[in-house]
């Protein structure tokens, strides 16, 4: 064989070995023994119900905001969609730390909307909606990401086509565009809610870590490490079961939707 | 196109300096880079960079083989948990509990903590944290169990490290927090601090030691004697630390 193809089958080995070794390493030296003590602690499963409120919160607020945000913009001036488009990347190139911090800015005491809020007794920082800010935030490139591309894959004839079949102009996002969407949207979900459930760095900044309020998972595995590694460590089995779940789950519905 | 030349015939002609690795508690940051200098100009070529974080993770690092040569925390028990060569260890430095307000509040006594709204702790895996856990217990002990439960149901956040729980005073976001001393003077006059009771009040003992694994080990002595000089001493002191 050419030298050039045995490059690419050892480069092409790399990165899957890599995941490999480091997932499987957590595995292997997860204590499995404990688990059945370690799991139970409600510490675990007040993590575990605080990524689940905050992330499905998330993922309401992006599967309906997103999808309008999606479905609008292609109406507006090339300059202003443009525009829209770029704002709505940038915080996949903000360190999560940065979100947090300009959360915490934007909607914090000291802020003019934040100092508004406080005065109607309400105070974002160290709540259940801070965790939902904070996801989305960071979530909602991901999500809005795959939509366009679903957006821009539609036939751009279609409206036309539509309007001859009878369906009128204001009534073909609703008609047409979203069945056809539907795929796009299912794979904008599942990045972003990966991306929220694993959300740290803008949380622990803007909502604080308090058990049972605040704490999700990945905060809960961080105190854990600093504590108690086998507790983080079981922490981390369920992130990583719920993945697998999430993932599996994924294809079986594209499956049927496809057909 | 001028910069550049100039730039590396400098480096050309220093010496290459030796690097000590200090991994130190959040709670030193500020004492520890302002003797940097110091320690450059006391012990030519040798120079001191540093790990900030919370005890707890420093220790965890050092002990899953991070290259560190002195480890300055911020309780004995997590210094205690770490692989160190105990023939170089100290007690360098100690702190005092405050608890910080906004400048719109100042406290006059322990019991009136009570009456702060919302409160910012560190969590209790933290020094920081646990002495304030220790610190709230004891003062149950004299205010009742109902103080201390209404004292923990105003706690809106279990920060990571103590100089979170500063920063979310400063900002507004939490009416009070309990911090060491030395974090309130850094704040200045951005905040109010009230000191807590001796009675009631641990004081924070800060160990200093070098790694078993550490490759620099003079140069981490160098550190060491450099902090605990009268020099380094009085440094300390100025951030608001208690003498060894």
């Amino acid at each position: 064989m050419k030298p050039l193809r045995w490059f690419t089958i050892l480069g092409s080995i790399i990165v899957p070995a890599f995941i490999l070794l480091v997932l499987g390493t957590y595995l292997y030296r997860a204590p499995w023994r404990e688990l059945a003590g370690l799991l139970p602690s409600s510490t675990v499963w007040q993590a575990i119900f605080v990524s689940l409120k905050s992330s499905v919160a998330c993922l309401l607020l992006l599967c309906v905001l997103g999808t309008c945000l999606c479905l609008e913009e292609r109406k507006w001036p090339k300059w202003f969609h443009t525009g829209v488009q770029l704002l709505t990347v940038l915080p996949v190139f903000l360190p999560p730390a940065v979100a947090g911090l300009a959360l915490l800015l934007a909607l914090g005491k000291s802020s003019l909307i934040g100092a508004w809020l406080f005065r109607h007794h309400i105070q974002l920082p160290f709540s259940l909606p801070a965790v939902v800010l904070a996801q989305l935030f960071v979530s909602a490139p991901f999500f809005l990401q795959q939509v366009r591309a679903g957006v821009a894959a539609v036939d751009s004839n279609l409206m036309d086509m539509a309007a001859t079949d009878g369906v009128p102009h204001e009534l073909f996002d609703f008609k047409v565009m979203m069945p056809l969407l539907q795929i796009s949207i299912l794979d904008g979900l599942l990045l972003a809610g990966a991306r929220a459930i694993g959300e740290f760095g803008a949380t622990i900044l803007f909502a604080g870590n308090l058990q049972s309020v605040t704490q999700t998972m990945p905060l809960a595995i961080y105190v854990g490490f600093e504590e108690d590694l086998k507790s983080a460590q079981a922490l981390g089995l369920v992130l990583i079961a719920v993945a697998l779940v999430v993932l599996a789950g994924q294809r079986y519905l594209r499956r049927r939707l496809q057909r | 196109m001028i910069v550049f030349p100039i730039l590396t015939r400098s480096s050309h002609f220093e010496q290459p300096k030796t690097t000590v690795i200090v991994f130190a508690a959040a709670s030193l940051k500020d004492a520890f880079q302002s003797l940097e200098p110091s320690f450059e100009l006391k012990y030519p070529g040798y120079r001191a960079k540093f790990n900030f974080a919370g005890s707890q993770i420093l220790s965890a690092q050092i002990n899953e083989g991070s290259p560190c040569d002195v480890f300055a925390s911020a309780n004995w028990k997590i210094f205690d948990k770490t692989d160190i060569a105990t023939q170089f260890t100290h007690q360098f430095a100690r702190n005092r509990l405050v608890i910080v307000t906004g400048l719109s509040r100042s406290l006059t006594n322990d019991a009136q903590l009570v009456k702060i709204p919302s409160l910012v702790l560190a969590d209790k895996s933290v020094p920081a944290g646990n002495y304030a856990e220790q610190y709230l217990r004891a003062c149950s002990a004299k205010f009742g169990q109902a103080w201390y439960s209404q004292v923990k149901s105003h706690v809106r956040s279990y920060e990571t490290d103590v100089r979170q729980v500063l920063q979310k005073i400063v900002l507004g976001e939490g009416d009070g927090g309990i911090v060491y001393q030395s974090d309130a003077q850094s704040a200045g006059s951005k905040i109010n601090s009230f000191p807590v009771n001796p009675k009631f009040g641990p004081i924070a003992k800060y160990p200093i030691g070098i790694p078993t694994e550490s490759a620099q080990v003079l140069g981490a002595r160098y550190w060491i004697s450099l902090v605990l000089s009268r020099f380094g001493q009085a440094r300390l002191k100025q951030f608001g630390f208690l003498s060894k």
